[in-house]
């Protein structure tokens, strides 16, 4: 069979927060405050490029989805840019076999008045990474928009907005 | 703070983002966007009854109203589809726990038309 080079998809999402970038950066990069916004996730990031980021999944979700090494972390500009690759969930063997290289996530922070303008890239994804499949976690990555709205709440009014997981509402 | 001098802001940009979905060419534009992102002016133009210069024009009141971001890659300047303003009026008037009765309708109401 002929191996074809795979056509990878890129998302761009953008929101404004009243907030700082020092404030936005805690919120991105802090466990105790991920928690909150990124469906029960705790963010652990090594800040330096070279280091390591993962998301520990909340109890009682079922730990074989879920890849334990974590991505790398390939920029890290406090305050202003964090590139990491997006290794969280277990790749099927096919899926696995069509990947080329992780997938990878950009925030960008500008400062624009008394507010904090947040982009987010998360690119050289595959189709089924934003097919959803309501007995795995795949898709996850389509939970972006829910987790900015909930991360904007959280740090405009200190209440994060309540997400239900893909696939469990 | 004054409670409403804080949701003015947000009152405004789902104004903009209102006045950007009010128009079938706006929106076409937008169903593009969301079928494949990344697609350069010259690419949306395609198969649009209007001139580059309209397309131009309706892309910029997308981008005000942050329903389109944009990024250049090389000289060519990537569009996409930012579906976090909709997500976020969405919010405000769907409750928590009502998803699941709107996912039933909407399902249900699939199933009949389709």
């Amino acid at each position: 069979m002929m191996v074809t080079k795979t056509d990878t998809q890129t998302f761009v999402y953008a929101t404004y927060i009243r907030t700082t970038p020092e404030k936005l950066w805690q919120a991105l990069t802090n466990g105790e405050f991920s928690e909150k916004y990124w469906m029960g996730f705790r963010v652990e990031v090594e800040q330096r490029a070279g280091g390591r980021i993962y998301f520990r999944p909340p109890k009682g979700q079922d730990a074989v989805f879920f890849k334990e090494e974590g991505g790398k972390v390939l920029v890290c500009e406090t305050n202003r840019k964090l590139v990491y690759e997006f290794a969280i969930c277990k790749d099927t063997p096919e899926v696995a076999a069509k990947r080329e290289g992780p997938s990878r996530v950009t925030y960008e922070l500008t400062p624009m008045g008394d507010m904090v303008r947040l982009r987010l890239i998360h690119e050289n994804l595959l189709p089924e990474d934003t097919a959803q499949d309501p007995n795995t976690m795949k898709g996850i990555n389509n939970g972006w928009p829910a987790i900015l709205s909930s991360l904007k709440s959280l740090l405009e009014t200190g209440q994060a907005i309540p997400l239900t997981r893909p696939g469990k509402n | 703070m004054n409670k409403t001098l804080q949701e003015a802001p947000a009152a405004m940009a789902a104004d903009r983002v209102f006045k950007a979905l009010a128009d079938p060419g706006r929106r076409r534009l937008l169903d593009r966007l969301r079928v494949k992102g990344g697609l350069t002016l010259s690419e949306l133009c395609e198969g649009m009854l209007m001139s580059r210069q309209a397309v131009k024009k309706h892309l910029t009141q997308l981008e005000e109203a942050d329903l389109v971001v944009t990024r250049w890659v090389g000289r060519e300047l990537e569009h996409f589809l930012n579906p976090v303003p909709i997500h976020a009026i969405a919010k405000r008037w769907i409750m928590p726990f009502e998803h699941v009765r709107l996912d039933a309708l909407w399902n249900l109401k699939k199933q009949l038309e389709d």
